[in-house]
């Protein structure tokens, strides 16, 4: 995928073509997933399927798409992470306001109520989080390909570098949240870091 | 990289997490220098930044929001916007510039590089940094320096100096630009040209030539292979890589020295060694087991097959000790019959046979190419026999059997003259085996599904020796001795599941012949004692099978 192409997907589907703006959001599904599954999990410490938020932010991006200004694919992915961010603050704020099903109750029984205490006054930092310009600079092509790798793994794999890397915890916290030894997760990530190196190199 | 072995992975996990750990918390000079000295993890490292880009920045918001996203210093002072890659920057290494990665090999990565003082472009090759863990990698790798530092030869790579950066022992070499045979052999077979067997030729006696002055300075290299030989552009071939080469200069066989061989070790590349390199005997390794190997390389120009390879390095080895290779002819038809002469005579088993120096096999190979008689001299019926057995040693085993035992029978016809129809039944069962043995020969020759030849032979034989006992006059007893010869020899291929199934087919067969021959159930207690016999010999023969199945297989993990 050259950026060339990338970037001709989005002239294409801001001017209406229905194929090109399907396969243009097909091609960041991944992308989406992986990084609403890093916020929600992040925040709520605990593995949780974000294929609903995944399909709500498509379905935004699709209805909203005349709304986007932008050429590059960096003002792209950052529109999108934009719709995200705001499902994924609504979702968080829902969750914290229904007390029947408060994940950080049913959770403190498990985690022995470390996080019980501040969950109530948590904020949702992302919060109007808008893209840096760091971030827009970059190529992000190499994103796209990394979170598609990312998503090829097995689900072990994957967990390992939802926690490590894109949850940023230490290893002492990933073993405890998977149940293994520090060792066998350090292990783990190893091998999980070159199943991605093979995959990435057979692209 | 596949990262296997333990120490390996637990260098490798703490880098790695040392350096994401730097990734996030930001200090990107650190990062850069983890990078730099460990040149085989890079690959990853730029994985973990992409995967760092991809996180949330819930720990840095606050502070990103802080700077506001209109302070023009952000973009320069931003975490990301330096977590580029550095693959395409030069790097600066002490007195040196690495420009580009130019290959990988057991011990280290090699660079272009240029030398900033001399403003010149050389090779510099690292040392990986955790295979400096063991105490024998250091010695082997100065060992290796030092041996090349002595040399001056115009094909061969010298050494200009070897140390250390920030911790990173290196050694610098002349540039050569061009590419290893291993990779100029593969672009020459995609083409549809024609092999020229004189340039093949006269390369190997240029090699020759270098291999002798090695030989002349006491070194034997003990790793020539085509990845080892480099191709400048002019053509022009130069010996590289002494990795291996024993020094046995006076000066040098002090008591480390003994070490490094009294651990026994096989050192080399299977599929290129000579048999005395494979066989671990090292005190039988000389200036010939290099003659050997440039026959392997002479075979594998010529052929384009490499002519020992086979999947796993044990099997390689075996090969090496006790197979021969097809003739060169029979894969190619043009190659010339007094090159194949040469080749074949680099290639004999005992040292004695092969070419005593480089500098007689360099002779030789101007012969060829001035269009003289060769010396090395066609293989008379003996040696003929003696490849061919190796060769095909399944087939001339059973035809040799065969051949005896049907000499054996005529002569007892001749003179005793015996049933003709019961003679011919026989002689036919014998006159089949021959055949079926030439026809499977040739499907393990010609057939991709090797296994399943192996099994259907196995299974022949049974047959066809179970049907000889049905017929043979009594008493058979003593003929039963065919079965556990089948068993025992179908180890011979080193396959457990073929000893096994034989077995088990050798005594329902037995079982079959019991019920076709009463007398042999005359005391019903020897044929069951004869089954289980059966049974354990097939058991102690896969058993031994499984012991060197797994020494190859821990020998496959040790490999460098």
């Amino acid at each position: 995928m050259s950026q060339s192409h990338f970037e001709e997907l989005i002239h294409l589907a801001r001017s209406g073509d229905r194929t090109a703006e399907n396969e243009l959001l097909q091609k960041c599904r991944a992308y989406i997933s992986l990084i609403a599954r890093a916020q929600i999990e992040g925040w709520m410490r605990t593995k949780f399927d974000a294929s609903d938020l995944v399909q709500q932010t498509l379905l935004e991006a699709h209805q909203g798409i005349d709304n986007f200004k932008g050429e590059t694919e960096a003002e792209w992915l950052g529109w999108l992470r934009g719709i995200l961010n705001h499902n994924t603050l609504d979702f968080a704020r829902r969750y914290q306001g229904a007390a029947k099903r408060d994940v950080s109750r049913e959770f403190s029984i498990d985690q022995g109520g470390c996080i019980s205490g501040n969950s109530g006054q948590r904020q949702w930092e992302l919060k109007d989080q808008t893209e840096t310009p760091s971030r827009i600079l970059l190529n992000r092509e190499q994103e796209i390909l990394m979170a598609e790798a990312v998503a090829q793994l097995p689900a072990d794999y994957q967990e390992v570098i939802m926690l490590r890397n894109l949850q940023r915890l230490s290893f002492k916290e990933v073993a405890e949240r998977m149940n293994r030894s520090p060792g066998a997760a350090q292990m783990l990530w190893l091998r999980a870091l070159n199943r991605l190196q093979e995959f990435l190199e057979s692209v | 990289m596949s990262i296997e072995e333990n120490d390996q992975s637990e260098f490798a996990i703490e880098v790695l997490n040392k350096y994401l750990n730097y990734l996030q918390a930001n200090d990107q000079e650190s990062c850069h220098e983890l990078q730099m000295v460990n040149p085989e993890l890079k690959k990853i490292m730029t994985y973990l930044d992409s995967l760092e880009r991809l996180a949330p920045e819930i720990d840095h918001s606050d502070l990103v929001h802080s700077l506001g996203p209109e302070d023009p210093t952000q973009i320069l002072s931003s975490s990301s916007a330096s977590r580029q890659p550095l693959s395409h920057q030069k790097i600066d290494f002490g007195n040196y510039e690495l420009l580009e990665e130019i290959g990988r090999g057991g011990m280290g990565v090699v660079y272009r590089a240029r030398q900033k003082d001399l403003n010149r472009i050389v090779a510099l090759k690292t040392i990986l940094s955790n295979q400096f863990a063991s105490e024998e990698e250091v010695r082997r790798f100065y060992l290796k320096a030092q041996a090349a530092g002595r040399l001056q030869h115009s094909n061969i790579v010298s050494i200009h100096e070897v140390g250390q950066y920030l911790g990173q022992h290196y050694f610098t070499m002349d540039y050569i630009s061009g590419s290893s045979l291993a990779n100029a052999k593969k672009r020459t077979n995609s083409g549809t040209a024609p092999v020229d067997f004189y340039q093949i030729a006269s390369l190997m006696q240029k090699v020759s030539q270098a291999v002798e002055y090695l030989h002349s300075r006491g070194i034997i290299h003990r790793d020539l292979k085509p990845s080892n030989i480099l191709i400048d552009e002019n053509g022009l071939a130069y010996v590289t890589d002494f990795g291996l080469a024993k020094i046995f200069d006076v000066r040098h066989t002090n008591l480390e020295d003994d070490v490094h061989t009294q651990s026994g070790m096989i050192v080399g590349t299977p599929g290129y060694m000579s048999p005395e390199q494979a066989a671990g005997q090292l005190a039988d390794i000389s200036a010939r087991s290099d003659i050997f190997s440039l026959g392997t390389i002479l075979y594998e120009l010529m052929t384009g097959i490499s002519p020992f390879k086979q999947n796993s390095p044990l099997d390689s080895l075996v090969y090496v000790i006790e197979g021969e290779p097809p003739l060169p002819h029979t894969l190619d038809a043009s190659i010339p019959s007094q090159l194949e002469l040469i080749c074949l005579k680099c290639l004999e088993k005992d040292p004695d046979l092969r070419y005593q120096t480089a500098s007689e096999l360099a002779n030789d190979l101007e012969r060829f190419i001035a269009g003289e008689a060769v010396q090395a001299q066609p293989a008379g019926f003996r040696q003929k026999f003696q490849r061919w057995f190796r060769r095909q040693p399944a087939l001339a085993s059973r035809l040799s059997a065969i051949f005896l035992s049907t000499g054996i029978i005529q002569t007892v016809y001749s003179t005793q003259g015996v049933d003709l129809n019961y003679h011919l039944k026989i002689m036919t069962i014998f006159c089949l085996w021959s055949i079926l043995s030439l026809f499977f020969q040739w499907g393990l020759d010609h057939l991709k599904n090797k296994g399943k030849v192996r099994f259907c032979w196995s299974a022949a034989d049974v047959s066809l020796l179970t049907g000889l006992l049905v017929l043979a006059e009594s008493p058979i007893g003593i003929l039963l001795i065919g079965y556990p010869m089948l068993i025992v020899a179908s180890g011979l291929f080193f396959y457990v599941r073929l000893v096994f199934f034989t077995t088990v087919l050798s005594m329902l067969a037995f079982s079959i012949l019991i019920m076709l021959r009463p007398e042999l159930v005359e005391l019903w207690q020897y044929p069951v004692i004869y089954g289980m016999v059966l049974a354990i010999l097939g058991m102690i023969t896969a058993y031994q099978i499984f012991r060197v199945r797994v020494l190859s297989r821990y020998y496959e993990l040790r490999r460098p």
